[in-house]
């Protein structure tokens, strides 16, 4: 193993690693552009020059890799024998670091004032700490119009620095190979290679993450309020049940942006467009219920909570345990569904549950890399298979068809929600139907009792996810006034029928829900951790 | 630590200083001298004070030579405030040679403490403090002056004569732009009056 020296820093490390790399874990910052630790570097930016001992020239230390050096060829320090000495912040580098940036900013529009990219800049930060100050450019810049390269992303060549880190994300990641460098010299952009092949791969929307600088920025989030406004809340992904890693950017309530938390073992660094974009619909798109609902004269009408559990209580009395079924919902927690199912247990005394299936649609894999779009459309799907066990709700439907089955506790929050024949007939031949939905949904034009249903910004607990990694969900936004989280429903309600769970806040319930899952037996909360942790062994 | 306490004795008067009349005089004299200088007390409302160059009273939003909004709604101005007293949205801007203009642009004027924060952040050059000491309105929703009425007064102030010219500080300034000049005083406003 080659043994370097960095700085004051001495380290035996693997052959072929890169300098960068290696500086990264050491503490020491190298500033860098153009590499991205998932992307290949071609070590264009310049940006990471380091000085190597006995090297004609700096080097680029993000394409720069340690080898044993043979015995003739090795550098001798203070009497020490190293296979190859860095530094990063010596006298050359640092005037390296001046030049380059003085360079990078020669085209640059400086339009910080109007650039969504304004705190959370490569150009801003690096001009703080390594740039020069000053320009000595006096001749006229070069201007592009800008240019919209697909739905979601916007082209401001002018920012532009030609890193080239979106084209490689397309060739190496996604492998559609929608940008390529057009024209040469000063003249050099990015660019699409037609008009009929727009950047509108499902993961478009990570070029303008990986973006150093403002160039590539996203539609969605064009002229939104400025970064350093929000708070940053980490959670998942659910609008599919790969259950990428997100960070949420809030501010008073209100979702503004979604980006890509780095899970190695889930998404490396990416999600895609839908489920970037997927907030947009529940926070404008979607009429959202937020008070129980009792059905009267034919109508739903708004109640409190108590009245709608006095009817849930009254409406099932007349039923034997046996007539009572549950369906559970692939959107909810474990949490939730194992409260759930304690709750048919204890207070229907009914062991007749089930679980949905949600949403699918086709799943979407990435030529190059492993990232994947889940076909299920809910989080949990795997989940509640898990918690609920192999019990797919056609079997309930069936019963109920054949009126074993006469009163049905339903859980949605499906936002495509579509109910077939056979099951529409299904529902009507119900006497007793309580759902618990998000919006009004088809399944709730029979419903005797709606109870509003949380959506997965709004959650506490976990999702198992299509590759069996359970992972913690954090709620990023409050719930209205009247709404209340779908676990304390389930107690409430148990406890109004006479069958307390016996829990008073989720941490207990998410012990026990482990402890009582098959599946999860092996797993303590303290051991999901915020990478999340792989059930299956 | 003994304190050592002086005991003074009460001078005593003479016949004249026991009449007190050379101090009354005395007195009079300092009023009378005062009576033919200029004085610097101001008729309020009738008459109204210049302030000097540099006074931190209301912002107005600055136009251009085209008379658009020079403002591009980059938030440094409620970056900057200590009070978090503005509000902005942005939008697309529909001319060629900016990207974005504000949608919205709120001062909440009773939270201000016109520091001239904002005004030093500006990049632009977009917001100012004016001259205007006094302003009025009726319920705390006038004191929220908007994009509009901050446009509103840079077009009173844009000339620097806000108070030398007498008919337009003669009129009381509504920050409530909306409508303020025919807004009755109905009894829902006193009612709002009282209840703050």
């Amino acid at each position: 193993m080659p043994f370097i020296k960095i700085d004051d820093h001495e380290i035996e490390v693997d052959a072929g690693r890169r300098v960068l790399d290696i500086a990264t874990e050491l503490g020491i910052k190298i500033p860098h552009y153009c590499y991205h630790q998932a992307l290949s570097s071609p070590a264009n930016c310049r940006m990471c020059l380091v000085e190597q001992v006995g090297a004609p020239k700096l080097m680029p230390s993000c394409a720069t890799r340690v080898f044993p050096a043979p015995p003739n060829r090795k550098t001798t320090i203070d009497g020490k024998e190293y296979d190859a000495v860095f530094y990063t912040a010596s006298p050359v580098v640092k005037e390296a670091q001046e030049s380059i940036m003085e360079f990078l900013l020669i085209n640059h529009p400086l339009d910080c004032p109007w650039c969504d990219q304004a705190g959370e800049c490569r150009l801003q930060d690096y001009s703080y700490e390594y740039g020069k100050g000053h320009s000595r450019y006096k001749e006229e810049k070069r201007t592009f119009p800008k240019k919209k390269l697909g739905p979601n992303v916007l082209l401001y060549t002018n920012r532009c620095i030609m890193c080239t880190r979106c084209i490689r994300f397309c060739e190496e990641i996604t492998g559609t190979d929608e940008l390529m460098v057009s024209e040469r010299g000063g003249k050099a952009q990015i660019d699409i290679y037609s008009e009929d092949k727009p950047l509108d791969n499902p993961l478009a929307t990570c070029v303008t993450d990986i973006c150093p600088v403002g160039a590539l920025v996203s539609q969605d989030f064009l002229y939104k309020p400025r970064v350093w406004n929000y708070t940053r809340k980490e959670s998942v992904c659910g609008m599919c049940a790969s259950n990428c890693n997100i960070s949420v950017d809030t501010k008073q309530n209100l979702i503004y942006r979604i980006k890509p938390r780095e899970n190695q073992q889930v998404n490396s660094f990416w999600m895609c467009d839908n489920g970037r974009l997927g907030y947009n619909r529940w926070q404008n798109d979607v009429d959202r219920l937020e008070t129980p609902m009792v059905r009267r004269n034919g109508h739903l009408e708004p109640v409190s909570w108590e009245e709608a559990y006095d009817a849930i209580k009254n409406g099932l009395k007349s039923f034997r345990n046996t007539e009572i079924a549950g369906i559970a919902s692939p959107y909810s927690t474990n949490e939730e569904n194992y409260l759930f199912q304690k709750l048919m247990a204890n207070a229907f005394k009914s062991d007749q549950i089930s679980y949905a299936t949600g949403a699918t649609w086709e799943a979407w894999e990435a030529k190059k890399s492993p990232f994947k779009i889940s076909e299920f459309k809910s989080p949990n799907y795997f989940g509640a298979k898990d918690v609920i066990g192999n019990r797919h709700k056609g079997e309930i439907i069936e019963k109920i068809s054949k009126i074993q089955v006469k009163a049905l506790y339903w859980v949605g929050g499906n936002l495509d929600q579509r109910l077939t024949d056979g099951e529409r007939d299904a529902l009507q031949k119900l006497q007793f139907l309580v759902v618990q939905d998000v919006w009004l949904s088809p399944i709730t034009e029979y419903a005797n009792v709606v109870l509003p249903a949380t959506n997965y910004y709004e959650k506490e607990g976990t999702f198992t996810n299509a590759s069996h990694i359970l992972q913690w969900v954090h709620p990023v936004v409050n719930l209205m006034d009247d709404m209340k989280p779908e676990w304390l429903i389930f107690i409430e309600l148990a406890k109004r029928l006479g069958g307390s769970l016996g829990y008073t806040d989720i941490k207990n319930v998410t012990r026990d829900m482990l402890a009582n899952t098959p599946a999860y037996k092996h797993i303590k909360p303290a051991d999901i951790g915020s990478q999340g942790i792989q059930t299956r062994r | 630590m003994a304190t050592s306490v002086k005991v003074l004795k009460r001078p005593k008067l003479n016949l004249l200083e026991q009449t007190y009349l050379p101090q009354v005089m005395a007195g009079l004299v300092t009023t009378f001298k005062h009576v033919p200088q200029v004085k610097d007390t101001v008729s309020y409302p009738e008459e109204k004070w210049i302030p000097r160059d540099g006074y931190r009273g209301l912002h107005r939003l600055n136009k251009d030579e085209d008379g658009r909004i020079k403002c591009v709604a980059c938030e440094m101005c409620s970056s900057a405030c200590p009070a978090h007293c503005i509000t902005i949205e942005a939008e697309v801007s529909p001319w060629e040679d900016r990207e974005k203009i504000p949608k919205r642009y709120d001062i909440d004027l009773l939270r201000c403490i016109f520091c001239g924060m904002c005004e030093e952040a500006c990049p632009e050059d977009a917001i100012e403090l004016t001259e205007i000491y006094d302003f009025c309105g009726y319920i705390r929703e006038d004191f929220i002056a908007d994009k509009d009425t901050l446009l509103h007064i840079y077009d009173l102030t844009a000339d620097g004569n806000y108070y030398r010219d007498l008919e337009r500080s003669q009129k009381l300034f509504f920050t409530g732009h909306k409508g303020a000049e025919d807004r009755e005083v109905s009894p829902e406003y006193t009612r709002n009056l009282l209840k703050w």
